[in-house]
């Protein structure tokens, strides 16, 4: 006769469950913010007559709504990323990608003052093109917070191409899930370096702090043995 | 008759300016703050007859409540909005009455008119 009954999780399993109920927590949190945003200024404006639709208070109403329908969906990526990579659940295509293809020109599409970019000519990573560029991106925005300017240098360093971000100065913690109660973004970006953590440990490369800068790590490759 | 005023406590400045004008549109005084401190120096310097406080205000609902007693404003209904926590947290808070965003624009409405006697 088997024995079956009641079986305790691990103190650590526990632990792990907690965390992670904190952090979906937090995840519920920051969606239904923007959410609440979207599905209110909707509402105001289908309560506005066609002719105050049309004028300023219609335009800032249907402003607010895109802008928090991005948010909306900025996080539910982020949230479905975050979680498929945990199960392995994203095909990876490692090719050798210049880093130059994984970085966006402009300040105003991560949110930042100025960007200034500063790469070695000719650098190149064995890589997933756009789990890199997920990555990449959400140092810059994570950076950029509250509007900062932002520098990232890329050099080959070793194996690996190191790739630092300096904006608003981060800690270690910033890297960990964050938790119930944890101070509140606005921008829709909350979630990016959990994903960009994970992005980092599925592509074989590293996600770090180094006195206040984000720094990525990814394997290097040498361009003149792979096709750019 | 002076319109009855509600203090709106909340992070997110989008959210905060949405609740102001659907309460002022109401015909509510209305008057703003983004975290607890800014809360309780409004309260103290205009009385609100109900505040609204954001659940994730950096903690805003937080001991608000004795806050509000060690300021003479015990009195003062509290209504608690939050997308992560639940009313037995806003109850633990002192709170009056308890939103979960998101919620109907309706139901604010008819919860604000039900906390200042409307």
């Amino acid at each position: 006769m088997s024995d079956i009954g009641p079986t305790i999780a691990p103190v650590e399993a526990r632990e792990e469950l907690s965390d992670r109920a904190s952090h979906l927590s937090y995840v519920a949190h920051e969606v239904r913010n923007p959410l609440a945003t979207a599905l209110w200024s909707a509402e105001l404006l289908t309560r506005l007559s066609a002719a105050d639709r049309a004028g300023a208070r219609g335009e800032k109403l249907a402003r607010m709504c895109l802008r928090a329908i991005g948010r909306v969906r900025r996080l539910v990526e982020d949230h479905l990323l975050a979680e498929r990579l945990d199960v392995d659940g994203i095909p990876i295509a490692f090719e050798p990608v210049a880093v130059d293809a994984l970085l966006p020109r402009e300040a105003a599409a991560i949110g930042a003052a100025d960007l200034a970019l500063d790469v070695e000519p000719g650098l190149a990573v064995d890589t997933d093109a756009t789990l890199a560029r997920r990555a990449v991106e959400a140092l810059l925005c994570a950076a950029a917070e509250g509007g900062a300017a932002v520098r990232l240098t890329a050099r080959r360093s070793g194996p690996a191409v190191r790739i630092q971000v300096e904006g608003a100065p981060a800690t270690p913690s910033d890297l960990a899930d964050r938790q119930r109660g944890d101070a509140k973004d606005v921008g829709g970006s909350a979630l990016g370096l959990g994903v960009a953590r994970r992005a980092a440990a599925a592509l074989g490369g590293t996600l770090s702090v180094d006195r206040g800068a984000l720094v990525l790590e990814l394997p290097a490759i040498d361009p003149a043995h792979g096709e750019l | 008759m002076t319109a009855p005023h509600v203090l709106v406590v909340e992070h997110d400045l989008d959210l905060l300016d949405l609740i102001f004008d659907v309460l002022d549109a109401e015909g509510y005084r209305v008057s703003r703050a983004r975290t607890g401190a800014e809360a309780l120096e409004s309260a103290q310097r205009e009385r609100p007859d109900v505040i609204l406080v954001d659940a994730g205000a950096g903690g805003a609902d937080e001991g608000v409540r004795s806050q509000l007693k060690e300021r003479g404003l015990g009195d003062v209904p509290l209504l608690v909005v939050s997308g992560e926590g639940g009313p037995q947290r806003a109850a633990r808070a002192g709170a009056h009455g308890f939103l979960a965003k998101p919620f109907d624009l309706g139901t604010l409405i008819e919860q604000v008119a039900s906390m200042t006697a409307r």
